[in-house]
């Protein structure tokens, strides 16, 4: 019901088609526990309970960009995830230096999953298809037509696929040039919840910065 | 008349002003109806509740709505920025009424509003998914002749404008509406085409909807129907409770608009079942030692729950 009401909300604004559909996930499933195939990882009907950590993951495409964001919080207080959105907020900070210092995706990664390991946490976008830190997002997307499979839209297959699919994932086995734009989403994991944020990173020839810090 | 800014426009309804000490009453009206044909509930709970009948599906002024932004969701989620509106707190007890075409509203609105719901009360109407494993009883069907009418592009359209004091009317006679609230007249061309494009934006949700888990409501329902309802046979306790975990169904002698032609009726067995819930929420405030959210007031003015079945 929340990702159908968060789809329905992008589509009364003007949204016609998806990179993908909205994922809500809440409690122990935003750690992606229990989760053993990609089907799985679609919303189902749980209800969410007081002080549990939520995360909603949505990628429209609109005017041609596709906007793919991610976004964790808790239904009222939760001490935990403030601790881990903190240090999500630092990681955040420091990624454009690090993406315009270190330059090597798979280095990026490995970089990524030690800061994971030294503050204690589990590294959850290991669990994603390819385990990516990262994909890239282009401009000129069509809207076409809204045809989903797997939640993905035929945009999604189509941008990822035309373009050669691994120079597209930022994973550990990435190698090639950064250069463009890239939704980037760690996923840290504790005993009990996930977290993570999605944004899109701008990477330039020297430097890196966040879309939204140009507003 | 009122107004409050929602998600995607304005969105006008008709009752009574804010008062953030009220329990709040929301009325969801149907097909082709307008809020006003809720007088009769807006007079008799105005005095102890914040009465509210918003225009839905693009029946308030002369603007083509799209097709899209009257499916059930969309709707919730324009309701949803209206009660945000009224009650920021949520702290107020709410009970949701829809009737006809209300009904799928209302009861998408309660499956998005979950625990934060009193009570919803359904009038001869049915959820969507309720409507959808309907579709498939000839006896249904036969009733719902008009809903696939509304389907056929150009034609549906050129039959109701070119012949308003026709089908309405005979809608209006069949359901045994009285002809003082009549309104379907009165309604402008784009608002009833409007109103007429909601069947086809539920209409395609049906599939999905068909084939989707119910998802049970944990707040306790009310449906009312007529036993003479020429739109909607009366429901099965089985039919209903698949969507509703604490469900009582009242059949009355009746048509279609019970709550114009039967108001007396109506609003003395909607009093009894909002008096019981408020009654209840009143007992969980004092035994959780909160103070009670809303006045004795508002429940001594109601009458004490009515035998249900």
């Amino acid at each position: 019901m929340a990702a159908s009401l968060v789809d329905t909300y992008l589509q009364d604004h003007g949204v016609t088609a998806f990179f993908h559909a909205a994922y809500a996930w809440w409690g122990d499933r935003t750690r992606f526990k229990g989760v053993k195939s990609y089907s799985q990882y679609k919303p189902t009907d749980r209800q969410i309970l007081p002080g549990e950590v939520f995360i909603l993951d949505v990628a429209p495409i609109y005017d041609g960009f596709v906007a793919d964001v991610g976004y964790t919080s808790s239904l009222g207080e939760n001490p935990q995830l403030t601790k881990a959105l903190n240090f999500l907020g630092n990681l955040k900070e420091e990624l454009p230096s690090i993406f315009s210092e270190v330059g090597k995706g798979s280095e990026i990664c490995r970089l990524v999953n030690t800061k994971f390991q030294n503050a204690g946490y589990d590294n959850i976008h290991e669990k994603y298809p390819f385990a990516i830190l990262g994909h890239r997002v282009h401009e000129r997307v069509p809207e076409t037509s809204d045809v989903r499979w797997w939640h993905f839209g035929w945009q999604a297959y189509w941008a990822l696929t035309s373009r050669g699919l691994f120079g597209q994932l930022l994973n550990e086995n990435f190698e090639g040039s950064l250069e463009g734009l890239w939704a980037i989403e760690p996923h840290i994991g504790t005993q009990d919840f996930g977290a993570k944020f999605e944004e899109i990173l701008v990477v330039g020839e020297k430097n890196a910065y966040w879309l939204e810090d140009l507003q | 008349m009122s107004s409050v800014t929602s998600q995607t426009g304005s969105l006008h309804w008709l009752g009574t002003p804010n008062n953030d000490k009220k329990p709040l009453l929301l009325f969801l009206h149907g097909f082709p109806d307008s809020p006003a044909l809720w007088k009769h509930q807006i007079d008799y709970f105005s005095e102890h509740f914040q009465v509210v009948c918003p225009f839905l599906g693009g029946t308030y002024g002369d603007s083509p709505l799209p097709t899209s932004r009257m499916r059930s969701r969309s709707i919730a989620l324009e309701l949803t920025s209206l009660l945000k509106a009224l009650d920021p707190s949520e702290e107020r007890p709410l009970f949701i009424v829809g009737h006809d075409l209300g009904v799928p509203y209302a009861w998408t609105l309660a499956q998005t509003l979950s625990g934060r719901l009193t009570g919803l009360i359904i009038l001869n109407g049915l959820s969507l998914r309720q409507m959808a494993h309907r579709l498939n009883s000839p006896n249904q069907l036969l009733r719902s002749y008009y809903m696939l009418f509304f389907q056929i592009p150009w034609l549906s359209e050129k039959v109701l404008t070119s012949w308003p004091g026709g089908l309405i009317p005979f809608a209006y006679r069949l359901g045994d509406l009285p002809r003082e609230h009549q309104i379907g007249e009165t309604l402008t061309t784009t608002a009833l085409l409007n109103s007429m494009h909601q069947y086809r934006a539920l209409l395609r949700e049906l599939p999905q909807t068909f084939f989707s888990k119910p998802l049970r409501l944990t707040s306790p329902v009310l449906a009312i129907f007529g036993n003479e309802d020429p739109f909607l046979y009366p429901p099965s306790f089985d039919e209903l409770t698949l969507e509703a975990s604490q469900l009582t169904i009242r059949i009355l002698e009746g048509k279609h608009w019970l709550h114009v032609k039967e108001h007396e009726k109506i609003n003395s067995i909607l009093g009894g079942f909002i008096h019981d819930q408020l009654f209840k929420l009143r007992q969980t405030d004092r035994s959780m030692g909160l103070s009670p959210r809303i006045s004795s007031a508002a429940t001594e003015s109601l009458p004490l729950a009515t035998t249900t079945t």
